[in-house]
């Protein structure tokens, strides 16, 4: 059992019953978030719900989000779990409870920090060395005609979502011969012909404006789009246009592009083959599966298999089978791709905590037999 | 007629089935009082045992005709069994009438539809739930509930297909149970016409005699079966292909066989697959339909002996139906072809054990076994002492429990998998570890409570799992339907699904065991001995840490399993909301008990909510119909939940008004 220590601090932060308040808190959470997704979505309920710190309305929070309670909750298992309790055999198992569920909270910390998460949709024959985000966008510069690593200004997703309404940012790189301003960001929207019955987001551009989108509930069906001005030459960028702007200073054509967020992978990927098998007679698939090329840096070639349950893995990188569909080319192979520093960390503190529940209720079970069955002795001397 | 035929061409046009399917299913009737259109006899038993266990494929996995035969007639009847006419003549109203009765098996129903399809159209083997559908499709009903023949649903098929469309366009969730039952009665005729044209191209006879090529290979006489055709499948392969558009009469003759043939099969293309490929498993996994063996004999350049002698068997037998004898000699040399086949290809191994578990029945005898055990249990408040009761309520679930682990543990061998891998599943299998655990809590405490846990834990999973079968069966055709490419790793289904459902088993059991803490206290059972109610809060927190144990444990594995196959360990999903809530609200009970917060009334309190909390994660969760975990959606079960939560509501308000008076009695001054 816990003891007060005397510091103010640390026995507020391991109160029982603020774990008890923060998993009430959790509990409510979770709910809500859960019946917020059926009609907003999942990547609107974890952005509102789970990944925030505050449950906004109005303005004003009003309750705990779910950042919140986690931390708190972590702050709180590991000083009165860990620092606060003395311990001893009895309650070993239950440090090693707290131990393991402070790892697992930890994991989806380091993810929710570091991980990069995103699609790789190869078609056969295709390859690729970078993977794309399905939520987050950016926008990349690159003089006409000039590739390679470090040919391009990328402005990424964190620079460009909190420029809603009339705010702005701008852009100076000693790459760039002009400064870039962005505003307007809208995370849905529709690049049309400005007519009189709509009202566009900004000033139309010309005679096109940004019409703004209710989100999806499926968040990657959103195509976000923004104002720019790019050495005085005003535009508008949408995820989905056909061709990137172009800006021409002192003879130099540069283009501006849109597009979702890009990570690169540590090796190619090329797509060989992708099999779909049915259950026979049937249309429901009973198993889909890619066979691939890794190509690593120095060109050495590995023919690997990705299905389901079963990914490829290297490194922190991990490419799951996901999804396939088909368009005028062929058949294509979706994968999704993550990489996470803590993709294994889950497993390790589930058999910590595993190990902390079974010392745990296993020592109590093994008490309560032998005080029942001492019980029912007594009982039985006494009737005798 | 021509009315008849009318309204059928609108349903067919449709896209139910082929207009001729629909024409050829017909074309029968009018010739109803052909006697030997009418079985005279009872399927002998030996008959009916053989046939079961002819190998299938259906619904993407081998099963026996029996199941079926079973999963069908139980889907369409309600029951696994039919109380059919026999002996049918003609009364003086023209219309067809039964002399006698007769109880016929899955089996013994299905060689009806297969080689009487006839006498199976008078069955009277659709339950309509609901005698307002029937108005709603302009026929007329009998009494609110009552079982009626394909022949008297067929006027209003037209109709109902119109019905159907409207029902389908309407949101799952949101559907009337009328609307469910319209649809629900569609798909159950779909099913029914599915098996009574099965055999429709072995009834027919087709033009061979037109030229003197096809005299020569087909003999004398202008018309062949599809056995006889099909036996001179390279003679007909080579003249196809000589046969010169334009010249001679061979070309016409050839294609207007082969039209004849197309016609023939179409509308069978739904059919069982009876048919094992020459290939082996690996290669071809498809079994044939009859419709497969034509087209590929007619094209194909392999030999497809085997295939055709299935086919000649199936034919003879329609030839021999009136005659049992005779009929059973051909079924023999059929069951014997195709089980052969089958068995090459490793495919029979389960066969004869499939029909052995759904004769025994397990889980109805085991329903039975436990309403004994309830019973016993009843008496036994009457006369607590009574040693025989005891012993009576141990034997009968003891039985029940074995029952069901009998069943459970077939249908894992069957299906070569973990013991969860569908909603009805869940429902055996926490029913069975709940009851374990509750024997085990008996053990260690023997205060016969955890005892009446477990049969009040089997009565009710049992007849839950008997009530939620049709809808299983309504919504996969199965109750071990194949499974989505997700779910194909025997694994995570051992070690995820089954932890998470240990779990819910947990979850349920103390919210059983707080039951009785609550009622205890609320009706003044023995409440005056402390140490019973402190041994039921006991057993009910022991459960508890089992309940978080595998909660946990599931939970974080099935995030594991998602990290493998869909690429995040969490998602925020639905289903996996459910789970964390679990562990959430039991980490918060046993903070609670631990912090002093709640004492055992509060703690009986929690973990019936508890038991909510598990109920919305099982059963909760699927009806939101969102998240990766769509293989798990369900509808119609909202109303018995929001029933439940609503009885579990005034459960807590009973508590609490316990509680008042309690306090109440408490501060009385002595008198």
């Amino acid at each position: 059992m816990a003891t007060k220590t005397g510091n103010p601090i640390v026995d507020t932060l391991s109160y029982l019953k603020l774990s008890c308040l923060m998993l009430f808190s959790m509990f409510i959470l979770t709910i809500l978030g859960t019946l917020y997704q059926v009609d907003n979505g999942l990547y609107q309920a974890k952005h509102v719900f789970f990944s925030s710190w505050f449950i906004w309305k109005g303005g004003v929070p009003i309750f705990l989000g779910g950042l919140s309670c986690m931390t708190i909750l972590t702050i709180n298992m590991l000083v009165g779990g860990l620092i606060r309790l003395q311990i001893t055999q009895r309650n070993f198992g239950v440090a090693i409870i707290h131990l393991g569920t402070a790892l697992l909270l930890g994991s989806g910390m380091v993810k929710v920090l570091t991980a990069d998460e995103g699609n790789l949709t190869l078609m056969e024959g295709q390859k690729a060395d970078y993977f794309t985000s399905l939520f987050k966008w950016e926008i990349a510069i690159w003089e006409a005609g000039k590739t390679g690593p470090g040919s391009a200004v990328i402005i990424g997703d964190a620079l460009l979502t909190d420029l809603a309404g009339d705010e702005s940012r701008t852009i100076k790189s000693a790459f760039l011969p002009f400064d870039l301003v962005l505003s307007g960001f809208v995370r849905n929207c529709r690049i049309e012909p400005k007519g009189p019955m709509w009202q566009s987001e900004g000033p139309p551009v010309d005679g096109y404006g940004i019409l703004k989108m209710r989100p999806n509930k499926e968040s990657e069906r959103d195509v976000a789009g923004m104002h720019v001005d790019a050495g005085g030459k005003k535009g508008l960028l949408w995820g989905f246009q056909r061709e990137p702007m172009s800006v021409e200073v002192d003879g130099r054509t540069f283009l501006v592009d849109m597009r979702h967020e890009r990570y690169d992978m540590p090796f190619t990927i090329r797509l060989e083959k992708f099999m779909k098998e049915e259950h026979p007679g049937m249309t429901m698939a009973k198993a889909y599966r890619s066979d691939v090329t890794q190509i690593d840096a120095k060109g050495n070639e590995e023919k690997i298999r990705i299905q389901m349950n079963e990914p490829l893995r290297s490194g922190n990188l991990v490419l799951f089978q996901s999804s396939f569909g088909s368009q005028a080319g062929g058949t294509y192979s979706v994968f999704s791709v993550v990489d996470n520093v803590s993709d294994k960390w889950p497993e390790y503190s589930l058999w910590v905590v595993t190990l902390g529940m079974l010392l745990t209720f296993v020592r109590s079970l093994l008490k309560t037999i032998d005080k029942q069955s001492k019980a029912r002795a007594r009982a039985a001397g006494v009737s005798s | 007629m021509r009315a008849l035929v009318a309204l059928l061409s609108k349903r067919a046009v449709a896209g139910l089935l082929g207009a001729f399917t629909l024409l050829t299913v017909l074309a029968p009737s009018s010739a109803a009082q052909d006697s030997s259109e009418f079985r005279s006899f009872e399927w002998p038993a030996e008959t009916v045992e053989l046939f079961s266990t002819i190998p299938v494929q259906s619904g993407g996995r081998i099963k026996p005709l029996d199941s079926v035969a079973g999963l069908n007639l139980l889907m369409m009847n309600g029951k696994r069994t039919l109380l059919a006419g026999m002996d049918w003549s003609m009364d003086e109203y023209d219309e067809l009438v039964a002399g006698r009765t007769e109880k016929l098996k899955p089996s013994a129903w299905l060689l009806d539809c297969f080689f009487f399809p006839e006498q199976a159209r008078a069955y009277r083997a659709f339950r309509i739930q609901d005698s307002s559908i029937l108005t709603s499709i302009g026929l007329e009903s009998r009494k609110k509930r009552d079982w009626y023949s394909f022949n008297e649903l067929l006027p209003g098929l037209g109709e109902l297909e119109k019905e159907t469309s409207k029902a389908l366009e309407v949101d799952g969730l949101n559907r009337t149970p009328k609307q469910r039952q319209t649809i629900k009665l569609n798909q159950d005729l779909l099913n029914f016409e599915r098996l009574i044209v099965f055999l429709e191209p072995l009834r027919r006879e087709f033009s061979t005699g037109s030229t003197e090529a096809m005299v020569g290979i087909f003999g004398l006489g202008n018309t062949q079966g599809v056995a006889g055709i099909l036996q001179h499948e390279s003679e007909l392969r080579d003249l196809r292909r000589a046969a010169i558009p334009g010249v001679g009469g061979d070309y016409a003759a050839v294609q207007n066989l082969l039209r004849e043939l197309d016609a023939a099969m179409r509308g069978t293309f739904n059919s069982p697959a009876i048919i094992p490929p020459q290939q082996n498993a690996e290669d071809q996994e498809k079994w044939w339909q009859i419709s497969d063996v034509i087209r590929d004999s007619i094209t194909v350049s392999d030999d497809h002996s085997d295939q055709i002698a299935i086919v000649a068997s199936l034919e003879s037998m329609i030839a021999l139906r009136n005659d049992p004898a005779a009929f059973q000699r051909e079924l023999e040399v059929l069951h014997g072809t195709i089980s052969d086949q089958a068995a090459a290809r490793g495919e029979y191994k389960h066969i004869e054990r499939e029909v052995a578990l759904y004769r025994m029945d397990p889980f109805s005898k085991g329903l039975y076994s436990f309403l004994i055990a309830f019973l016993l249990l009843a008496s036994s408040w009457l006369l607590p002492n009574s040693k025989l009761l005891w012993y009576g309520q141990i034997g009968a679930a003891g039985i029940g429990t074995l029952y069901l682990i009998v069943g459970i543990v077939n249908r894992c061998i069957i299906r070569e998998r973990p013991p969860v891998v569908t909603l009805y599943d869940t429902i055996l299998f926490i029913t069975g570890c709940a009851i374990l655990v509750a024997f085990f809590t008996e053990w260690v405490t023997r205060r016969r409570v955890a005892m009446a846990g477990a049969i009040v834990v089997g009565l009710g999973g049992l007849f839950l799992a008997g009530r939620y079968e049709l809808k299983e069966i309504a919504s996969s055709g199965d109750t071990m339907a194949s499974v989505v490419a997700v779910l194909d790793t025997n694994y995570y289904l051992a070690i995820h699904v089954t932890t998470i459902t240990m779990g819910y088993a947990g979850g349920l059991l103390a919210a059983v065991l707080a039951h009785a803490w609550i009622f205890g206290q609320a009706f003044g059972y023995k409440t005056s001995d402390k140490g019973l109610y402190k041994t039921i809060s006991k057993m009910t927190y022991g459960v508890v840490c089992f309940c978080l144990l595998f909660s946990v444990f599931g939970t974080i594995m099935g995030g594991i399993w998602a990290n493998d196959s869909w690429g995040r360990f969490w998602g925020w999903d639905p289903k996996e909301n459910g789970a964390l809530l679990i562990c959430l609200w039991q980490l918060l009970t046993l903070h609670m008990r631990l912090g002093g917060f709640i004492r055992d009334r509060g703690f009986a309190v929690m973990s019936v909510i508890g038991g909510v909390v598990v109920s919305a994660s099982w059963w909760g969760v699927n009806l939101l119909n969102v998240g990766l975990h769509s293989y798990g959606f369900t509808s119609g079960v909202a109303m018995t939940l929001f029933i439940y939560w609503g009885i579990e509501l005034l459960v807590v308000g009973l508590s609490g008004v316990n509680h008042l008076q309690q306090q109440s009695a408490k501060s009385r001054p002595a008198a």
